[in-house]
């Protein structure tokens, strides 16, 4: 197993690499730079801003010079935040991401696991099909129109919640459902299908024929092991959930990272837009490492392979 | 992103029908001794020496006051700031300034060596400061902050004792007054600056003289300013605690006041215009325009825009009576003229406009004939840019539709990302593209200088020697009367040769709290946090 991790962890610094430099490539490739504005500077103003950021320097020598920089940890500074680092920009916004990310992922585990246990155990019947309904319509959706809908009921209707900004646990609430709701759906969809299949398999019909009650046949076997691919989804779901939260984090104003990211690419932030990059690529990776040692843990056929290998 | 502004818009409409005598809430839902505004986009910087956009400005201004305090009813004759007093000497080329006994809020003295030190500063191009060019008007300022000279102490700016500041001028400079109350040109505080260096502007370092003062800050979240109880008017400043909201998405500004979170939408965010005809029944909502033009760059380095009598068919066949009223609710003033014409309380300039800078669709199809191109036949497919955002693409497909029946020219409107845009732009490769201009000061060079030629801002590649010749002469001018006469020369000049297409001059459009006082319209678009105040 430690080998497993280690391998695993030795691979992830290349990878990193890689891309760290395709995104500078392809960064530095797009037209317009990080100094072109709607109003645009004198020529000597514009001379100073170039040498300050080092972008009178050759391509090659900048992209040493930021290489440098990474190794140390050091992303450099923000051309669009000129009092921060891009440290200290990530510090700020990947807590508030993650936040947001983790209440989404724990109310779409909550209710997508029981929603498709109630499907599973009711199959065919009326509880099952309003919830195939639901989710379908969850799946449908876009997050860009259910969160100005949730806004327009729930904070400005009845206004019981904040309809924008992310300092309080009630502010959490309404872009942590708009954002959940699409993968309550899908989650429910794979716990319903995954325990519909354990439940036909054999060891079931013996579980069954041993006399166990038809909770036990379902909490203690059926659901362990159509929780399998639930679990490998929730590694990417979770970063998902932190990555693809930008149209939630615009709508209610939440100063994560992912409203950061897409204002570093539109503003040719190279250096955010990079260091966001990084932190997201590392995310997946830890994420799908996790995930790999998780499904040894619940899945046997799993952990032999992974010892004989 | 413009989807969002869409839907966004939709939660409005519907907020919008439940009639009530305001939009927000009558009375503020929190203690009267905070406003909470709106400050758009989080700002860049709030150091005064760096801040560049309009919100970190506005921080700056609140923040750090400067030898003269903007004042709204007369910004071009401001208010006495740190200074209490002034001698203009050898025809306005000299300014003695005499500072009041102030203190930092650490209870340091401000001297005025910390001018003379912040000046300075501003000019390094280490710093690499965007409005150092607000600075240039100084002697020997321009040379050694493009580098070409590396001596500080030769910048036109002496501290002559602890409370006497003595300016050089380069040439006499009429709205220096108002420059010394913008940012750029308030101190900073050298031992917070030496001390804590690029943190110094931290909540927690950052040291004031102006009458608020940042005790916190999330970013793209909020900047919470506290009065500075150390500021020489501190007694006049009504308010404990400001907090501005850094929130670049309008509809949700919008939904905060709805709810009673945000108490305006001024200074930096403005209600979508899909919006306004709702708004427009709330006696919360008000309009005023402000100095600030939208025009589209002619590109007159190549055909078909090099023929200056193409570039006129295309302005007289726009409607832009129309466009304003019904495209864009009537909210910005429809403009014949380049500059806006707002000018004329500050120093009573008025643009040179005559009949045939107006709408004239036969005047138009008989220009484009004579160019060759009768009945727009022959006429080459122009591509017009625009920066994504569902106003400017609105106003865009009107134009488009306009040409094409006045003068039978189809015109493109791609979709092109913003840095795209502004890439072609430097670059020359455009026909026509959307910009604008908003007034560094309220005197009528500032929007005049930006068509000088090899400037680096003049987008449309025409050059005039007559213009620069006249335009020059105008700078150098002191008697008022002639100063203006040689600014309507240049902007005759521009209106004649039209590098440019005027649209309409800028007006911002606010919700702000019934019982909230202070806010005053302005040309500049400033507010001062100092003036407001909650009414009984």
């Amino acid at each position: 197993m430690l080998r497993f991790v280690l391998r695993r962890l030795a691979i992830m610094i290349p990878t990193l690499f890689a891309v760290l430099t395709l995104s500078y490539v392809l960064m530095r490739a797009a037209p317009g730079g990080p100094f072109d504005q709607d109003k645009p500077l004198p020529p000597e103003i514009r001379r100073n801003i170039e040498a300050r950021y080092h972008h009178d320097w050759p391509m090659w020598k900048q992209y040493l010079h930021y290489l440098a920089g990474v190794a140390r940890f050091d992303f450099g500074p923000t051309y669009r935040y000129a009092d921060r680092t891009v440290n200290e920009v990530i510090a700020e916004g990947l807590p508030v991401s993650l936040e947001l990310a983790a209440v989404a992922l724990a109310l779409a585990v909550l209710f997508g696991l029981g929603a498709g246990l109630v499907g599973a155990v009711w199959r065919g019947r009326w509880p099952d099909k309003l919830l195939l309904g639901l989710s379908l319509g969850g799946m449908c959706v876009p997050n860009f129109v259910l969160a100005p809908l949730l806004v327009f009921v729930f904070a400005l209707t009845l206004p019981w919640l904040p309809a924008a900004r992310f300092v309080g646990l009630r502010h959490v609430v309404l872009p942590a459902v708009a954002l959940a709701a699409s993968y309550v759906a899908y989650i429910a969809r794979l716990v319903r299908a995954g325990v519909v299949e354990t439940v036909q398999l054999d060891f079931i019909r013996t579980a069954r024929a041993k006399g166990l009650c038809e909770a036990a046949v379902v909490g203690r076997h059926a659901l362990p092991t159509g929780l399998l691919p639930v679990v490998s989804y929730l590694g990417p779901a979770m970063v998902g959930l932190m990555t693809g939260s930008v149209v939630i984090e615009k709508i209610f104003d939440i100063p994560g990272l992912g409203r950061y990211f897409v204002d570093a690419a539109i503003n040719r932030d190279y250096t955010l837009a990079m260091g966001i990059v990084v932190v997201d690529a590392t995310l997946v990776l830890v994420a799908n490492l996790a995930v790999d040692l998780v499904y040894g843990l619940l899945d046997p056929r799993v952990r032999q392979a992974r010892a004989g290998s | 992103m413009r989807r969002l502004g869409a839907a966004g818009g939709l939660v409005l409409a519907f907020a919008c029908r439940a009639r009530t005598d305001t939009f927000g809430p009558a009375e503020p839902p929190h203690d009267r001794d905070t406003v909470v505004v709106s400050n758009g986009t989080e700002p860049r910087s709030i150091d005064p020496g760096v801040a560049s956009e309009s919100s970190g400005i506005e921080i700056a201004q609140n923040c750090f006051e400067g030898l003269t305090a903007f004042d709204a009813r007369s910004p071009l004759s401001p208010a006495p700031g740190m200074a209490e007093r002034w001698d203009v000497e050898d025809g306005g080329r000299r300014y003695v300034f005499h500072l009041r006994e102030a203190t930092w809020s650490d209870g340091a003295r401000v001297t005025a060596e910390d001018f003379a030190w912040s000046w300075r500063r501003a000019l390094s191009p280490a710093l690499a400061s965007e409005y150092a060019y607000q600075l240039w008007f100084l002697k020997g300022a321009k040379s050694f902050n493009s580098g070409a000279s590396t001596d500080a102490r030769a910048v036109g700016v002496h501290a002559r004792d602890a409370r006497t500041l003595v300016v050089e001028l380069e040439r006499p400079t009429p709205f220096f007054l108002f420059l010394t109350s913008f940012a750029t040109l308030a101190p900073v505080p050298r031992q917070a600056v030496e001390r804590f260096g690029g943190l110094w502007t931290r909540p927690g370092n950052i040291v004031v003289n102006g009458p608020y003062k940042v005790v916190r800050w999330r970013l793209q979240d909020e900047l919470v300013l506290e009065r500075n109880e150390r500021y020489w008017d501190a007694a006049h400043v009504r308010l404990r605690r400001v907090v501005a909201l850094s929130n670049d998405n309008d509809p949700s500004v919008m939904n905060l006041y709805r709810t009673g979170d945000v108490d305006t939408t001024a200074p930096n965010s403005v209600p979508p215009l899909c919006a306004v005809p709702e708004l427009r029944r709330h006696r919360d909502y008000s309009e005023y325009p402000f100095l600030s033009s939208y025009w589209y760059w002619f590109n007159v380095r190549r055909p078909p825009f090099d023929d200056v009598r193409v570039r006129r068919a295309f302005a007289r066949a726009v409607d832009k009576r129309l466009l304003v009223g019904e495209v864009l609710h009537g909210v910005p003033r429809a403009s014949w003229s380049v500059l806006p014409d707002l000018f004329g309380p500050a120093c009573g300039y008025r643009p040179p406009l005559d009949e045939g800078d107006r709408f004239d669709p036969d005047g138009a199809r008989a220009l484009l004939e004579k160019a060759g191109f009768p009945g727009g036949r022959g006429f080459p497919v122009v591509r017009l840019m625009f920066n994504p955002s569902d106003q400017h693409r609105l106003i865009a497909e009107a134009l488009q539709q306009m040409w094409k029946q006045e003068l039978g020219v189809t015109v493109e409107i791609p979709n092109v990302e913003w840095k795209v845009m502004l890439d072609e732009m430097a670059r020359g490769n455009f026909d026509l593209a959307r910009s604008g201009w908003q007034a560094d000061y309220p005197e009528p060079s500032t929007f005049l200088t930006v068509f000088q030629g090899g400037g680096g801002q003049n987008e449309s590649g025409w050059a005039s020697a007559e213009y620069d010749r006249t335009l020059a002469d105008a700078m150098s001018e002191q008697d008022p009367s002639r100063r203006n006469a040689l600014y309507s020369r240049c902007e005759r000049i521009l209106l004649d040769e039209l590098p440019v297409l005027p649209l309409y001059t800028y007006a911002r459009n606010d919700l702000s709290a019934p019982k909230l006082g202070g806010l005053e319209p302005n040309p500049m678009g400033f507010h001062l946090f100092k003036n407001l105040f909650w009414r009984d």
